[in-house]
């Protein structure tokens, strides 16, 4: 399973604001045991594609030189029936940042129906590669050509 | 990937909570991804595994009749990476909830005796037959037990 869990980026807004989406397909290795006879998508994967393309605010707005772990969850809320052919919108959204983490929240549409929130979301930053690599991850991750 | 986050249950008590353990291997495919040179266990695999553990509880409670599925997280703090090498030790318990059809828990994990997370969630009770088969569902709870040892 490659752990990149979102598809694109559809609007950005370094240090505020982005957007994305994550398309659930039956190919997904996880749907194998989640499960043998009904596909759902796992409900923390969804949470993990709010953190992962969230996270590129902050490092969009530290110029690409730092990297970010999860440090701290709360009030969230997630689908426990999602099925393969869905698209998720993405909505990620920079609350605070400073050299040391960031805060901010996060949620998904379907169909333009919110599905999942995260309302708080602490991050750690940690040492990154160079800012040109980070920002080479962030074109490959995001679909940009 | 098999999603599969844990090994081994060591320890259950009925309707009450539940012990086992995952650990972290180099050779799992993720970590090629989280991170680049830094391979860091996820902090949502670690709620994934605690979420499974739920399900193993609430199964081997209910003669294999019903599962759990994760849908509101009250909170996860994260104090410590979990790295290949690692065996995540996790000790998860129900918490009182007045609605038969959720149940609620609280996991705290950690690694060579230092505190690894504390996470609080809840999930929706779901007929198990619906997902698997009860037969195959025993078959995998008899080897996270340790059955084929």
């Amino acid at each position: 399973m490659r752990f990149l869990l979102f598809d694109r980026v559809t609007h950005f807004e370094p240090g505020r604001r982005i957007e994305g989406v994550k398309c659930i397909t039956l190919a997904d290795e996880a749907l194998k045991e989640h499960f043998p006879r009904r596909a759902l998508y796992p409900a923390s994967l969804v949470l993990e594609s709010m953190l992962q393309l969230t996270a590129w605010t902050a490092i969009a707005g530290h110029n690409y030189g730092v990297s970010l772990v999860l440090s701290v969850l709360e009030d969230v809320a997630l689908p426990a029936d999602l099925a393969p052919g869905t698209t998720l919108k993405i909505v990620g959204e920079l609350r605070g940042t400073n050299p040391k983490g960031s805060m901010a929240s996060a949620y998904c549409e379907v169909d333009g129906v919110r599905v999942a929130s995260a309302g708080r979301i602490l991050y750690a930053h940690v040492p990154a590669p160079e800012p040109d690599v980070m920002r080479e991850r962030f074109r490959y991750y995001g679909g940009t050509p | 990937m098999r999603f599969l986050l844990v090994d081994r249950i060591v320890a259950l008590t009925p309707d009450t909570s539940i012990e086992g353990f995952k650990t972290v291997a180099m050779s799992e495919d993720y970590l090629e991804w989280h991170f680049p040179e830094r391979p860091i266990l996820p902090g949502m695999l670690i709620l994934e595994a605690c979420a499974q553990l739920a399900g193993w509880l609430e199964a081997a409670s209910s003669d294999f009749a019903h599962w759990v599925l994760l849908d509101h997280v009250r909170s996860a703090r994260y104090y410590k990476f979990a790295i290949p090498g690692d065996r995540v030790d996790i000790r998860l318990e129900r918490l009182p909830l007045d609605d038969p059809e959720r149940r609620a828990y609280r996991a705290e994990t950690s690694q060579d005796g230092q505190r690894g997370a504390a996470i609080e969630f809840e999930a929706r009770v779901i007929p198990l037959e619906g997902l698997e088969s009860g037969a195959r569902a025993r078959a995998a709870f008899a080897v996270l037990r340790g059955a084929s040892a």
